[in-house]
C-alpha cells in the first residue's frame, strides 16, 4: 500500500488579496515575487482572480506543510511551487508544478506523488495536500 | 542598505506595531516585543510577508524572500522583537544578512 509522505491543509480569507489586485492587469509587488508569470496571467484572466491567487497561496501553504516545512524555517521560494487553473476554479482542472530547491526537497524526502483538492467557501479557501511516497 | 539610528529603530517599531494590532484587530495593550506573533495574536505568513513587503519599499531595500528563508533557519522569528531585530539587520545588510552570523 502506498505511503503518505506528507499531508497539508490552508485556510485563506479570499478579501484578504483584493488590496494585491491594483488593476485589471496589475498586481501588486508582493504577488509578483509570491507567483509565477505564467500563475499571475491565468488569474487575472478569470472572473474572480481574487479568488485565484487565494487559491494559490494556500495550495503553497500546504505544500510546504506537507513537506514539513515553512518559508521561515526552510530556504525555499514560493514560486518553486506553481498551482495552475485550466479554468475558473471549480469548473476544471488545476495542476501543481514543483521546480528548484522545493523540486529537490520533494525528491530528497522520497516524494512521488501530489494529491490536492480544494473547497471554495463564500469569503474563504481551504487547500489540502497529500504527499505519497 | 541603511544606517541604523536610534530613529531607524523606533519607526521600524512603531510600523510593526501599527501593522498587527490593524491585521491581527487586537488592543494594543497587547502588543509588546514578547509577543509571540502567531501563538498570541493568531499571526500568519501572509502577514510576515506583507510587512516585508511594508519594509522593502519604504527602505528601498533589496532582499529576497529565499535570503530571509535562509537567515530564519538559524534565528527564528517567533516574537514581535524578533521581527523588529531581523528588520532592522535586513535594513543594515540586505540579501548580506545571511552572511551574519
Amino acid at each position: 500500500m502506498p505511503e503518505i509522505l506528507g499531508i497539508g491543509s490552508d485556510v485563506e480569507d479570499i478579501s484578504r488579496f483584493h488590496k494585491h489586485i491594483t488593476g485589471s492587469n496589475a498586481v501588486s509587488t508582493l504577488i509578483s515575487d509570491l507567483f509565477t508569470k505564467e500563475e499571475i496571467r491565468l488569474n487575472l484572466s478569470f472572473k474572480n482572480p481574487y479568488l485565484c491567487f487565494a487559491l494559490g497561496f494556500s495550495c503553497k501553504e500546504s505544500v510546504f506543510k506537507a513537506l514539513g516545512k515553512s518559508w521561515m524555517n526552510a530556504p525555499v521560494t514560493w514560486n518553486e511551487i506553481e498551482c495552475l487553473f485550466s479554468a475558473e476554479p471549480g469548473t476544471g482542472k488545476h495542476e501543481i508544478r514543483l521546480s528548484g530547491d522545493v523540486s529537490r526537497m520533494l525528491d530528497e524526502l522520497g516524494g512521488k506523488e501530489i494529491e490536492s483538492d480544494y473547497t471554495v467557501r463564500e469569503d474563504h479557501v481551504i487547500f489540502h495536500i497529500i504527499i505519497w511516497k | 542598505m541603511a544606517q541604523i539610528t536610534p530613529n531607524t529603530r523606533e519607526e521600524v517599531r512603531q510600523t510593526v506595531y501599527s501593522f498587527f494590532i490593524e491585521e491581527c484587530e487586537v488592543e494594543a495593550s497587547r502588543i509588546h516585543e514578547d509577543t509571540n506573533i502567531i501563538r498570541d495574536i493568531d499571526g500568519d505568513s501572509l502577514m510576515y510577508l506583507e510587512l516585508i513587503e511594508i519594509f522593502k519599499k519604504k527602505y528601498k531595500l533589496n532582499i529576497d524572500l529565499k535570503t530571509i528563508g535562509k537567515y530564519v533557519v538559524k534565528h527564528p522569528v517567533e516574537t514581535i522583537g524578533q521581527l523588529i531585530d531581523m528588520t532592522l539587520l535586513i535594513i543594515e545588510h540586505e540579501n548580506s544578512i545571511v552572511e551574519l552570523d
